[in-house]
């Protein structure tokens, strides 16, 4: 009785091209704030003052430990219930971010943990300015140590972002469930969005690896590898 | 070089896993039909497909066990069958998947038969007859669907359901906001995020009757909609004795009964008048 057929989906097409930029849209914006945001979280849990090291375990720990799905919900129905209304997509996108930064926190603590105290002490002798030890001694380092993991989680970003269909968002996983619940096609619209995921995802990752390519060539000489 | 292929290697291994994955639904959907009732007094085990978040049709209860009109129905069918039931909770369009791919005997779930679904699922005589309202909160500016047709206002609703057709037709311009189920979309309305939830109008009463001094209707019942038992397609059998519950179950009272316990006012008429 069932013929796999993935021209069922044909009259579905015309809303896809929509529906994956704005995946990668939602999750490029994603990524670039959870980015800001893990870069100042790892600093104020490495710091040596006591209340940013603690807000930033706090935030941690809380994040890291509440499901995306819990966060978005929390974001649209929860923040709206009290009369902050934030939209869907807006919704998803500061879900995505508060998940993804708290991951991002520890793996920009993990790179910041990796330089020896030495180095900051051999700068400072250097005569070097706060700036400019971040800027020629530790960040080129820790950017080496954290690039492979951020790979990780950027995939994991994009393809969080599927969650924000719970909440009406027209990304890809609100298409596929679209066009399946329309044509009865589940195992097509599935097995098609799943593709797409793949293409979406290693695309971002690509663009990492020529990013991190191009940094590392900006980097200082000794900093190379 | 090397990362470049083990790259395109993985992609390759991914492809070929979800292929199959893919393909063993397939290869059970094509195996020869032993017929749903002889399986089912074999098995001695009812599995019913039905949908959380719907008071008072299925949601599910504190104890995380589905409650409802529609279990109690599907639990009074398992009884006179003299079987266990078993309930399976999906999503909106589940109710229809769930039947395709044989995880579930019966859908039990507000569930409309129409054509379209009837291409790939069967569907018995209705037990309820039902139509669709627009409901907004009792101080927004909407005043009329006619209104409500515009870009600037969104209509929430479960996707998979009838909804998405009515809102098509009757509300083309307005934006379409799509939940997981009836109790989120109407949650999108009680919190704002949307400016109006299309619901069934047997719903809609009991929401009225709880909500009403919150919510208003706009005017208008957009379907005329048949809630059936849904069952697999090509069983003449397992249609016939359900169709004769159903018919047995409207004559004897059972289903006014039933109803009025779940929707608290009396079982509207399920012969239409043409």
């Amino acid at each position: 009785m069932y013929e796999f057929n993935l021209a069922g989906l044909l009259p579905y097409i015309d809303p896809l091209p929509r529906a994956i930029l704005l995946t990668l849209w939602l999750s490029l914006l994603a990524i670039v704030m959870s980015v800001a945001v893990g870069v100042f979280g790892a600093l104020c849990r490495t710091s040596t003052n006591l209340i940013p090291r603690f807000l930033g375990a706090a935030y941690v720990e809380v994040l890291r430990n509440i499901p995306l799905l819990v966060v978005i919900y929390l974001i649209f129905f929860g923040l709206a219930q009290v009369g902050l209304r934030v939209d869907g997509f807006n919704s998803a996108l500061i879900a995505l971010t508060l998940n993804a930064g708290a991951y991002m926190t520890e793996i920009f603590r993990g790179g910041l943990l990796a330089i020896p105290n030495g180095q900051y002490e051999a700068a400072r002798s250097q005569g070097m300015t706060g700036p400019q030890l971040y800027r020629y001694v530790v960040f080129p380092q820790v950017f080496r140590i954290i690039y492979a993991p951020l790979g990780n989680l950027i995939i994991g970003i994009v393809i969080g972002s599927s969650l924000a269909s719970v909440i009406g968002v027209e990304e890809v996983t609100t298409w596929m469930r679209r066009a399946g619940d329309e044509t009865f096609r589940y195992m097509e619209s599935f097995l098609a969005v799943g593709v797409i995921y793949v293409v979406l995802a290693q695309t971002i990752n690509i663009g990492r690896i020529a990013t991190g390519n191009w940094l590392l060539s900006k980097a200082p000489v000794g900093a190379r590898r | 070089m090397n990362m470049v292929r083990r790259r395109v290697f993985g992609a390759l291994a991914f492809g070929v896993l979800s292929a199959s994955f893919a393909f063993s639904p397939v290869a059970e959907a094509q195996q020869p039909q032993g017929g749903i009732l002889s399986d089912v007094l074999k098995r001695g085990v009812l599995r019913i497909a039905t949908i959380g978040g719907n008071p008072p049709y299925s949601s599910l209860g504190t104890d995380g066990k589905p409650v409802g009109y529609d279990i109690d129905v599907a639990n009074m069918l398992a009884e006179q069958l003299k079987l266990k039931a078993e309930f399976i909770v999906v999503d909106v369009p589940g109710r229809i998947t769930a039947l395709q791919t044989r995880r579930a005997d019966v859908t039990f779930a507000n569930f409309t038969a129409n054509v379209e679904r009837s291409k790939v699922i069967a569907f018995t005589d209705p037990y309820v007859v039902v139509g669709s309202i627009y409901m907004v909160k009792k101080d927004s500016p909407i005043q009329s669907v006619e209104q409500l047709n515009d870009p600037k206002y969104k209509i929430g609703f479960a996707r998979g359901g009838t909804a998405e057709g009515i809102s098509a037709t009757t509300a083309p311009r307005a934006q379409k906001v799509r939940f997981d189920t009836v109790g989120d979309a109407y949650l999108a309305m009680q919190s704002g995020q949307v400016d109006s939830h299309l619901q069934d109008s047997l719903q809609n009463a009991s929401y009225v009757a709880k909500d009403g001094d919150k919510y208003r209707n706009l005017a208008g019942n957009w379907s005329y909609e048949e809630i059936s038992i849904g069952l697999p397609a090509g069983d003449f059998d397992w249609w016939r004795v359900l169709n004769i519950f159903v018919k047995n179950f409207n004559a004897s009272g059972d289903n006014a009964r039933l109803f009025k316990k779940h929707f608290g006012y009396d079982l509207p008429p399920i012969q239409q008048k043409y």
